[in-house]
């Protein structure tokens, strides 16, 4: 580490200050909880600092990089005091701090304090060693030092650069980009100090599932399944790297959350904030943009089935016109990668001419059962390795085969098809790989799956609540939106 | 089934989703206690409050020591070579060998360390015609490269560094 604590705070509290304005600004904060709104505010305020920072880096980068970051603080301060506060937001806020408190909160409490400390701690150790290999450091951070010591991000001279420096250059910018806000802070390149806002999304994220898993089910069940989640060695592996995975993770886990929220409650907030969520996960990682656009077709499926009840006040068209903004973020990543003539090694015809679908069908025989082993062994029935955070949405389905007499609601549909869809659609990518099938499964397979792992607990949250009442929460019992809920579907 | 007096299901339905139940409550606190065990095993909370500046220190020391010849080519690298040059580095084809290629890589960027082989594949392609120079790295004293007329910066454990004059 070689920031000061001035440079650290300055660091993080940037984003985190830009966020909150930027939330207010919207109408914002409409979370009961203060946790979900630190998480949120981190969310959007890294959002705009990276796409401050891209859009510095592609105009050639007019002003010195820490006199950037001392502006965004400045427009985050502006912002958090001068906007509005939303009065309905502090209602419920104020409702919630008033709402009983029994030692069953107080045990999960300490439960999501125990793992936030636990987060904190894989970070610091982590960060005793600066970051030298892997994709941290040949993916993610070289594209961010190459974005530090280029002159802009579109000449030739950064298409070298980043063509001869980084693995995939092709890879979406989200992270890098953070990473550089780290150098640009420090003024030079530093050694394990960019990590740091990348290792905060965990806390964020942490923050944001408890809330979430708080919503269905009672205070025992949440603080299982979220120790389950951030304790297994991938999650804690994620939490003290450099890696872009826990990025989806969080992004796609807050666009679903923010979307179930909206369909409780018909806040159109929360569809806003659902496809910030989308962008989050979209900018992280090119899986980012197939969870999502997966998320998108299981919900209009569903929709179009009539298997599940919309929301109680449905979007209005200029809710809807926010759907564009993870469609945009889309287009910029590709718009930058034609650019700079940049492509995925995955569908590039210069790797391999026959393609992603081509070798999809000449290696399925030879790689299919191989790839269904070892997904069901180290992924679905893996208790060491995942703490049946799979496993527990497979017992669910099974009692709801076995206990016909108990019927869900179809909520759950929504978390538990992107589980079951996005682990069915990255095996395939394992089947058709261009690599060594041996040693590619090792390297990436647990932790693609994460990606859909907090979108796992949470299907077996609203299920456990929905299908045992002495699980369900106290406060869906109470709440009102609940009461509307139980008439629909 | 539902009885005609309490309205309550008896029989093998009942049964069931008794069972259901069982079975959900012993998964869920099966993972609340695998979850706390694993965070037994996380640095600070294994040997008490002390336990993460211990732990940092002593990893630190660990990572200085593995870091070793990483460190002493790292130091040559900044002393030697301007920021933007390229450093052609030439290991033995053993994994330990790449990871330190990989290592050096890393940690001397802007200072751009490629192994020969991809350097030979740039040369070729006219790439490595770098204003502030190429330099040669060599990990494996045991099989030097031929570099006449290439002008000797620095000689320590296990590797030499040379100005690369073609």
């Amino acid at each position: 580490m070689t920031l000061t604590v001035l440079e650290l705070v300055w660091l993080l509290g940037v984003p985190l200050l830009v966020g909150l304005g930027l939330l207010r600004w919207m109408g914002q904060p409409c979370g009961a909880e203060r946790g979900t709104t630190l998480s949120w505010a981190y969310l959007v305020g890294s959002l705009a600092a990276a796409a401050v920072l891209w859009i510095w880096t592609l105009t050639g980068k007019p002003v010195p990089g820490a006199a950037l970051w001392w502006g965004l603080g400045g427009v985050g301060t502006l912002l958090a005091v001068g906007a509005r506060r939303c009065r309905a937001g502090q209602e419920e806020a104020a409702s919630a701090r008033m709402a009983p408190k029994g030692p069953e909160d107080a045990l999960f409490a300490v439960v999501v304090g125990l793992l936030l400390l636990h987060v904190l701690d894989e970070a610091t150790a982590r960060n005793a060693v600066p970051i030298l290999a892997g994709d941290e450091g040949n993916i993610w951070a070289a594209k961010a030092k190459v974005l530090h010591v280029a002159p802009d991000s579109v000449s030739p001279a950064f298409r070298e650069e980043a063509a001869l420096f980084v693995q995939h250059p092709d890879y979406p910018l989200l992270n890098p980009l953070l990473q550089l806000g780290a150098f640009e802070v420090a003024g030079r390149l530093t050694g394990a100090d960019s990590r740091l806002p990348i290792q905060t999304v965990m806390l964020a994220l942490v923050l944001m599932a408890a809330s979430a898993l708080r919503r269905f089910v009672r205070p025992f069940v949440a603080g299982a399944l979220l120790l389950a989640l951030f304790t297994t060695d991938m999650s804690r592996f994620l939490a003290g790297s450099a890696y872009a995975d826990h990025l989806v993770m969080f992004g796609l886990f807050a666009a679903v959350d923010a979307w179930s929220r909206f369909r409780m409650t018909g806040d159109p907030r929360w569809f806003r904030l659902s496809c910030l969520g989308m962008v989050f996960a979209i900018l992280a990682k090119n899986e980012g943009t197939m969870l999502c656009l997966l998320a998108v077709v299981v919900v209009g499926s569903l929709r179009a089935l009539r298997v599940l009840a919309g929301p109680i006040v449905p979007p209005t068209w200029r809710e809807r016109g926010w759907l564009v903004v993870p469609f945009c973020a889309v287009l910029a990543i590709q718009a930058h990668n034609a650019v700079l003539a940049f492509r995925n090694d995955l569908f590039d015809p210069a790797v391999d001419a026959s393609g992603l679908t081509g070798r999809l069908f000449a290696q399925f025989q030879e790689h299919a059962g191989v790839v269904a082993a070892y997904a069901w062994r180290e992924i679905l029935v893996a208790p060491a390795t995942t703490h049946l955070v799979f496993g527990g949405l497979l017992v669910g389905l099974l009692v709801i085969v076995l206990v016909p007499s108990r019927r869900p609601r179809t909520e759950f549909l929504v978390p538990a098809l992107c589980t079951f869809g996005a682990l069915a659609v990255y095996q395939l990518v394992f089947v058709a790989t261009p690599y060594e099938i041996d040693k590619h499964l090792p390297a990436a397979a647990v932790r693609v799956a994460m990606h859909v792992a907090p979108l796992s607990v949470m299907a077996q949250a609203m299920l456990w609540g929905d299908l045992f009442p002495a699980l369900r929460s106290r406060e869906r019992v109470r709440s009102p939106a609940s009461a509307l809920q139980s008439g629909s579907r | 089934m539902p009885t005609k007096e309490t309205g309550k299901k008896t029989g093998p339905g009942r049964v069931r989703e008794l069972a259901a139940y069982a079975a959900v409550l012993v998964l869920v606190g099966w993972q609340f206690w695998v979850g706390l065990i694993d965070l037994t095993a996380s640095p600070a909370l294994q040997g008490g409050p002390a336990a993460t500046a211990r732990f940092t220190v002593e990893d630190a020391a660990r990572a200085e020591r593995a870091l070793g010849d990483r460190a002493a080519i790292y130091r040559a690298l900044v002393r030697h070579v301007p920021a933007g040059a390229v450093v052609v580095a030439h290991a033995a084809p053993t994994p330990e060998a790449m990871q330190l290629v990989t290592n050096l890589r890393n940690l001397a960027y802007p200072r751009l360390v490629v192994p020969t082989a991809t350097a030979f594949a740039l040369l070729a392609e006219g790439r490595l015609d770098r204003p502030a120079g190429t330099f040669l790295l060599d990990l494996d004293p045991d099989h030097p490269l031929e570099l006449g007329g290439s002008e000797l910066l620095e000689q320590g454990e296990g590797f030499v560094l040379y100005r690369f004059r073609p």
